[in-house]
Order: structure tokens, then C-alpha cells, then sequence
């Protein structure tokens, strides 16, 4: 027999509605209307008139951003450092949980090691050490500075980690019994296991990658090599217009083109966006598990 | 029980090992770095009169560090590192090489003071006041005196001539220690009161001659539907949220006879802070009075300047105060739109009728240096020189380095050199030769060939075969903003900030609180938040907080000269 929900039930679940209905739209509008504004002619756009629909509608916004080097120069930058940083960063990622994911009798210092990276998320050097560093080790410049200082994400090898405690131990025993090693059980067992946590921990790593900005403008030496949210903030961000001379004006009018922007933010962002209905259902499953099974 | 204490034994040692650690890392950059160009004999090149175009053989190489804007455009297959300015150095004999390059001055600022803080300067770079300052008390720099007497060109030399104070400004101890760029910056910054023509003839208003009537244009702009759309949906003044940091403001306590974030002269011949005197306080007032008539966009405290201009070009507001620049933008966006639109400008009136005295900043904000110990420290004095030489003189080629047509889009070369020292009244003389060549409608007289460019436009413009040049026009024409800025800085009705040195220690430490204060009781006022009486207490916190110290400073430094 079925239950027929309360009346109370009913007016919670109408409110829950609402509520959850109007964050998301929260976050939709804003999205709405970059791609409104980036539709819109120049005119509308500056008379404030564009809401959540084309006024205007025209294509040139969109001509004018593909035909523009620098920003397909800044996509590819941007493209490589996802592939390349997520790759790695989940390699290291794996290979510093599974072993702090063992007892300390199978591994004698895994207190030790646990603290070493604890203590990286706790004190950091501050941003001179940091860039000092990155250029004696001649990282500066190369794609690499905006891979290799930010590869291990302790939090991510934490959540991973407590995953692989989650799992049954046995599962690793019947591999030993196999005669498999440590690494066979990794490969094998603990890999494949835990595809949902390994799933949300790539998810926010691929959009760590893809949002970090300051990076590219603090260690890339021009602006051709920024990577396309470097090179975003730098459109985005207002020019100063107290020190400039008359003989500017005319030129910052130009650059000052709304729908410009607005177009080459709605391309910046519309991958990452793609990206989330593919990887959303590991999401939500493998946070789930990774909190419950502990 | 154990394992805890043996944890934090080694959470100890592994914190220690830190320390340790970066204990050597700092050691390190200390004595490291560029000890070797140290040991070169700084000034010896320099000590005698040399040429100030000379070529250098064999070549030299130069790190620099630059910033390039983001409205910059090149011509095709030039770019930064490779275009007719970095041609012309090499001709020179000087090579740059570019260590770093961002967009934007805003980045490069932020990045100029990581490099400055990780020890790892360029032989040559562009640096704010502050960071000026800092450099000179850190000892960074080369001094640059002997150069700049030994080649400096008869134009730089003239140049810093008619900014007195851009030498002493760069001068520490008795040394120059950085070539300052000086900047036109009476037609960037002075104020002028813009106003929509069309709805002044419309509603039959009179000429704004006095603050009063001023704002009689506003109540009636704001109240009387200047546009006709039976809508009361527009607002007599516009204001930006940066009170007494943007024009829209400034210039309204300019008619009042307050001088806000600049030093000015009191009777006595001390100097004192223009936004606590009093005549701010009535101006505020006035402000206030307005906002609670709604003659001022009730949302003005979240709109910055570019905000404010999409007002403006929307109808919403029919009167801006702003610098001589704005035909160009925001107006001509609306002028291009809508040919019954008219704007016109008019000197910042005062409150006893008559023109007010306006202000604009020191035309130097940024300056060039050479770091200490660089072998040829007059290769900055000689980019200087070759800016001028190349785009202002006599021997100019304005064509070639100043501005390039490209199809039917003028591309502004000029922005690619590294130095930039431009007359400070460069907009003043280019307004009066046009008129001048107007009237005799002879180009013979004009002496820069950047002002022929725009006489010819003027031309074109008048024959009604170029639309465009309107901006230009309204800005530099006989009736033109720049026109009225010139008269009254011939009447002296132009002030400027008349404290030109460094931040002073306690500006460094403090300034920025104030600033932060002054700002807020500003807009609390406007927005009737809070009292007009809560400006005295201002003042007196003003004071308490450092601001008497930092006048102390500032007239000590007075006094110094």
C-alpha cells in the first residue's frame, strides 16, 4: 500500500522545491546571460537592454573570437594543461594512497609520511619562495611550472585514501594469495575498485586545471603562453582609466566591446560545463560511497 | 599513548627541517643573484658629454621588462618583440631582450613587485612612485645623473623643463636615479562639465555659469522628462562610486574650491591635504541635497566609470563631469547611433559664477630605471631621447613610428617603444596649432606631424566625408574641450597635486586606511547614511590616524627643497 505523504510533508517538499529550484537558477541566469549578451549586438549590450535573449541577434561576437589567434593559442595552452596536469596528478595521486592507505604494520612510516603531506596543506612558503623556486628550477615559462608545483593535491590523495580503507581487505589477501605483488593489487584490485572516487577526484582536478589563473599570469613570461583563464582575466579586469591621455580613449573604446568579452567567456567555460553531465553520476555515487563505507 | 608523542616528535623535526630550510634559501638570495655585473665599474662610460643618438659597436644586450595594453594593435607580421621600435634600437646597437612581458599595467605592476621582492630585476624597467621609492632606499639603483647631463637630448632637456618638479621628483639625495615619464595630463584628467545640448534646448535651460546653475540643469534633467518618454527614468548628474578619485566627482568639488586626494598650498605657504578642507564639506552637502532629490542614479555607489558611461549612452543621464577625452568614448558611441544627439562641454563652473580652478595629477606616475651596477646606464637616457627625436621633433617620423595605416584602421606604432616621455602640454599646442591652421586653413605652422594627421581629418570632417573625425572635432576643434582647458590653464585656473615626491614612510603605512575612510564617510554622506556633521569627525580621525604626520612629512619634504 502505498503512503499518502502528510500535509506537512507536502508543504516541506514545496518548499524544497522552491529553494532548490531557485539556487539553481542562481547559477544558470548568470550563464544565460553572458550567452545573451554575446548574441546581442554591441549597442544593446552597452544600453544595459540585453536580459536572458538576444536583442539584436548577431553572430559577429563569435566570428571575431575564432578568428582571434591569441585566444585559440590560449584554449590549446589550456587543453594540454588539463590532459597533461590531471594525468599526472592522478598518477602521483594513486601512488601516494595506496600506501598511506596501509596499517603501520605493514608500512613503518606511513604515520610519518601521512604528516609530511599533511603538513604542505597546513604551511605553505607564501607566493615569493614559491616563484622563486619554481624559476631555479627552471619550471618558469614552461607549461610545466603550471603542472608540477600543484600535481599532488593532498586533499584528493586524503579522499582517496579513505576509499582504499574502505575497502575490504580481503579482496587484497586473495590477490597475495595469487601470488600478486603490491603493485599487481593496485592495478588490478584497488584501481578498478574505486572508479567512482577516482572519477570525483579527476572532476575536480580537470576543473582545478581549468580555473587556475593566477599561476599563468605569476609564472609565464608572456602573454602568448597564458593559459586561457590567465588570459580571460586579463580582458575581463577593468583598465585603469585614471592615468590614461586623451590619445588612449579612442582605442580603449574599442576593447571596452561587451559582447567580446561575454562571447569569449561563454566559449571559455562551455567545456568544462560539457564535461559535468558525463562525470556527474560518479560524483554523486562515489561521494556516497567514499562517506559511507569508511 | 606512545605513537602520539612519537608523532609529534616528528611533526618537531619536520617543522625544524622547514625552517632550516628556507633559512638557506633566504642566504641564498641574498648574497647570490647578480653579484657579477656588481663588479663592473659602474659610470665609467658615462662621465664624459657624449652623442645622444650615438650607436653602440659592438652591440649591447639589454634585459627589460615591459607591459603592453590591451588596446594595442600591431601591424601585420610585427608584434612586441619584433616591430619598427625594436628595428630602430638594433640600428642603434641596442638589442632588447624581453625577460617578461604581460597585458595589462594593472599585472604588470603585481609582477614588477614579485620581481622585486625574489631579487630578480632587469637592467632596465618601468616602475611606479612606490616602487621607485623602495628601490632607492634598497640601494637597487644606478644613478643616473652623469648620464642624463651628458646625453640627454636638447628636447628631453626641454621636456623636463617645462615639468619642473619631474627632475627633483626622481631625485634622491642629490642623484637622479630614474628618467621620469611625463604625461599630458591636463587632457587626460582635468574636468569639464559635459551636457546633453538637445535636452538643454529643449527644455529652454540656460548656460551652467555658476554651481547653482548647475544643478538648477540637473533638478530639470532629473524632473522634467528631457527625453519625452513620459517616463521619469533619468537622472540629472552622473556620478561614479570612486568619490573623489574620478572626474565625475572631482570635478564637482573643483566648482566648490575642494581639491580632494591632492596636496594644495594654504595661505601661509603650508601644504595641506585637499580632502579635509572645508569647502569639501560643503560640496559633500550639496551632493547630499541632490541624492535626496534623486537627481542622482540612487545605484551610483556600485557603478564605476564604464557603468556610468552605459548610463550615459542610454539616455538615463544627461550630464557628466569628465575629462576632454570623452567625444571619443562614451559619447561618439551614442553621437554615431543618434544624430540628434548633441553634447557640449563647459569649464567646471564655481559656486560665486565663473570658471572654478580645476585639478589634474603630476604628470609623472611612472618613471624609468636602470638597476645598480648596469655598464651603460645612459642607454635609458638615449631610448628617452630617441622616443622624442623620432616622434615630436624636428626630424620626426610620424608616419613611420608614430601611427601606421593598415587598410582603413590606424594602428598607434608609437606604444611599442619602452620609454615614453611625451610634452606635458603636448595636448594644449596640438589644440592651438588646429585652430590656428584653421583658420589660416595651412598646415605650414603645425610643428608635429601627428597634428597634421588630425588637421587633415579636421578637413575631411568639416567637407562631411568623415563622421568619425567628430570626436576628434569636439575634443580639439575651435570650440573643443581642450580649448577651454587651454584658456584656463592660461587664466592659471589649472592646479596640480603640489606634493611630488615618494609616498613618505607614513603615506606607505597608512594611506591606504585613510583612503579607505575617506571614501566611506564620502558615500555614507551622499547616501544620507550619515550626517554632513559626521565629515568633522572625519577630519579629526583623519588626523589622529596619521594624516598629521604624514603633513608633517610632506611639509618637511616642502621645506627640503
Amino acid at each position: 500500500m502505498l503512503h499518502k505523504p502528510s500535509l506537512s510533508r507536502k508543504i516541506f517538499l514545496g518548499f524544497n522545491y522552491v529553494i532548490l529550484i531557485g539556487l539553481g537558477l542562481l547559477c544558470f541566469l548568470p550563464i544565460v546571460h553572458i550567452l545573451a549578451v554575446s548574441l546581442s549586438s554591441k549597442w544593446a549590450a552597452t544600453a544595459g537592454v540585453v536580459k536572458l535573449w538576444p536583442v539584436d541577434f548577431t553572430l559577429a561576437s563569435y566570428q571575431y573570437v575564432l578568428n582571434k589567434p591569441q585566444f585559440m593559442v590560449a584554449m590549446w595552452i589550456t587543453v594540454q594543461r588539463v590532459v597533461l596536469g590531471t594525468a599526472i596528478s592522478m598518477l602521483l595521486t594513486l601512488l601516494i594512497a595506496y600506501p598511506l592507505s596501509k596499517e603501520p604494520k605493514d608500512f613503518k612510516f606511513r604515520t610519518q609520511y601521512a604528516w609530511f603531506f599533511v603538513f604542505t596543506t597546513l604551511f605553505s612558503g607564501g607566493l615569493i619562495p614559491r616563484y622563486m623556486t619554481i624559476r631555479d628550477t627552471g619550471l618558469i615559462d614552461t607549461l610545466w611550472a603550471l603542472i608540477i608545483p600543484g600535481a599532488v593535491a593532498v586533499f584528493n590523495v586524503i579522499l582517496l585514501l579513505n576509499f582504499f580503507r574502505g575497502l575490504p581487505k580481503e579482496l587484497e589477501e586473495s590477490c597475495f594469495i595469487d601470488g600478486g605483488g603490491y603493485i599487481t593489487s593496485l592495478w588490478n584490485i584497488y584501481a578498478p575498485l574505486s572508479l567512482p572516487a577516482m572519477a570525483t577526484v579527476t572532476l575536480f582536478t580537470i576543473v582545478g586545471q581549468w580555473n587556475e589563473w593566477f599561476d599563468g599570469l605569476l609564472l609565464m613570461n608572456s602573454p602568448e603562453k597564458y593559459p586561457l583563464s590567465s588570459y580571460l582575466q586579463t580582458i575581463i579586469v577593468q583598465t585603469n582609466l585614471t592615468n590614461i591621455t586623451a590619445d588612449d580613449a579612442a582605442a580603449l573604446a574599442d576593447v571596452s566591446n561587451r559582447t567580446f568579452k561575454a562571447a569569449q567567456i561563454f566559449i571559455g567555460s562551455l567545456p568544462i560545463l560539457l564535461l559535468y553531465p558525463f562525470l556527474q553520476r560518479f560524483f554523486v555515487k562515489g561521494i556516497v560511497l567514499g562517506s559511507v563505507k569508511e | 599513548m606512545k605513537q602520539r608523542k612519537s608523532m609529534s616528535k616528528w611533526l618537531l623535526s619536520v617543522m625544524m627541517l622547514a625552517l632550516v630550510l628556507s633559512a638557506c634559501s633566504t642566504g641564498n638570495n641574498g648574497s647570490g643573484g647578480d653579484s657579477p655585473s656588481n663588479a663592473d665599474n659602474p659610470g665609467a662610460a658615462v662621465s664624459e658629454p657624449g652623442d645622444p643618438f650615438g650607436t653602440y659597436d659592438p652591440p649591447i644586450t639589454i634585459d627589460a621588462v615591459r607591459y603592453v595594453g590591451e588596446e594595442v594593435k600591431f601591424p601585420a607580421g610585427q608584434d612586441i618583440k619584433d616591430n619598427v621600435w625594436t628595428e630602430l634600437y638594433k640600428e642603434m646597437g641596442i638589442n632588447l631582450n624581453y625577460k617578461w612581458i604581460v597585458t595589462g599595467s594593472e599585472q604588470y605592476e603585481s609582477k614588477l613587485n614579485i620581481a622585486i621582492a625574489s631579487n630578480d630585476l632587469p637592467d632596465i624597467m618601468q616602475v611606479n612612485a612606490t616602487q621607485l621609492r623602495q628601490l632607492a632606499d634598497a640601494g637597487q639603483l644606478e644613478d643616473l645623473t652623469a648620464a642624463f647631463d651628458n646625453y640627454a637630448s636638447e628636447d628631453l632637456k626641454m621636456v623636463m623643463d617645462i615639468e619642473k618638479n619631474a627632475l627633483p621628483s626622481a631625485t634622491f639625495d642629490g642623484k637622479l636615479l630614474a628618467i621620469p615619464s611625463t604625461q599630458p595630463v591636463i587632457g587626460g584628467s582635468a574636468p569639464l562639465v559635459w551636457v546633453r545640448e538637445d535636452w538643454m534646448e529643449k527644455l529652454n535651460l540656460p548656460e551652467p555659469s555658476s554651481m547653482d546653475d548647475l544643478i538648477a540643469i540637473a533638478e530639470a534633467f532629473a524632473k522634467q522628462d528631457p527625453d519625452g518618454n513620459g517616463k521619469a527614468d533619468t537622472y540629472g548628474l552622473a556620478l561614479t562610486k570612486d568619490i573623489g578619485l574620478n572626474a565625475s566627482s572631482v570635478g564637482f568639488f573643483n566648482g566648490f574650491g575642494g581639491f580632494p586626494q591632492i596636496w594644495v598650498e594654504d595661505a601661509a605657504g603650508n601644504l595641506q591635504f585637499g580632502s579635509i578642507q572645508p569647502e569639501m564639506k560643503e560640496a559633500l552637502g550639496k551632493l547630499q541635497e541632490m541624492f535626496q532629490n534623486k537627481l542622482i542614479d540612487p545605484e551610483f555607489g556600485v557603478k564605476d566609470t564604464v557603468k556610468v558611461f552605459e548610463s550615459v549612452t542610454t539616455n538615463k543621464i544627461g550630464m557628466i563631469i569628465g575629462p576632454s577625452w570623452y567625444p571619443a568614448w562614451p559619447l561618439w558611441d551614442m553621437v554615431k547611433e543618434d544624430e540628434n544627439v548633441k553634447w557640449k562641454s563647459y569649464p567646471v563652473p564655481s559656486v560665486d559664477g565663473g570658471a572654478a580652478t580645476v585639478q589634474m595629477p603630476f604628470a609623472v606616475s611612472q618613471y624609468y630605471v636602470v638597476k645598480k651596477g648596469y655598464s651603460n646606464p645612459e642607454v635609458i637616457v638615449k631610448l628617452a631621447n630617441l622616443y622624442y627625436e623620432k616622434l615630436y621633433s624636428e626630424n620626426a617620423e610620424f608616419d613611420k613610428y608614430g601611427q601606421v595605416v593598415e587598410g582603413d584602421t590606424s594602428i598607434g606604432v608609437n606604444k611599442y617603444s619602452l620609454v615614453e616621455v611625451v610634452n606635458p602640454n603636448k595636448d594644449l599646442i596640438r589644440q592651438e596649432e588646429l585652430e590656428k591652421a584653421l583658420e589660416s586653413g595651412s598646415d605650414a605652422e603645425i610643428s608635429s606631424a601627428e597634428t597634421v594627421i588630425m588637421y587633415k581629418e579636421f578637413q575631411e570632417y568639416l567637407a562631411g566625408n568623415n563622421p568619425l573625425g567628430w570626436s576628434g572635432y569636439a575634443a580639439n576643434g575651435p570650440d573643443g574641450s581642450m580649448k577651454q582647458l587651454r584658456l584656463l590653464n592660461d587664466e592659471g585656473k589649472v592646479t596640480t597635486n603640489a606634493y611630488v615626491g615618494a609616498p613618505t614612510e607614513t603615506m606607505a603605512d597608512r594611506k591606504a586606511t585613510l583612503d579607505r575612510l575617506e571614501q566611506e564617510t564620502f558615500i555614507k554622506i551622499i547616501l544620507g547614511e550619515a550626517s554632513l556633521d559626521s565629515f568633522d569627525e572625519f577630519v579629526a580621525n583623519w588626523k589622529k590616524l596619521g594624516g598629521d604626520q604624514i603633513t608633517e612629512e610632506v611639509n618637511a619634504w616642502k621645506a627640503a627643497r
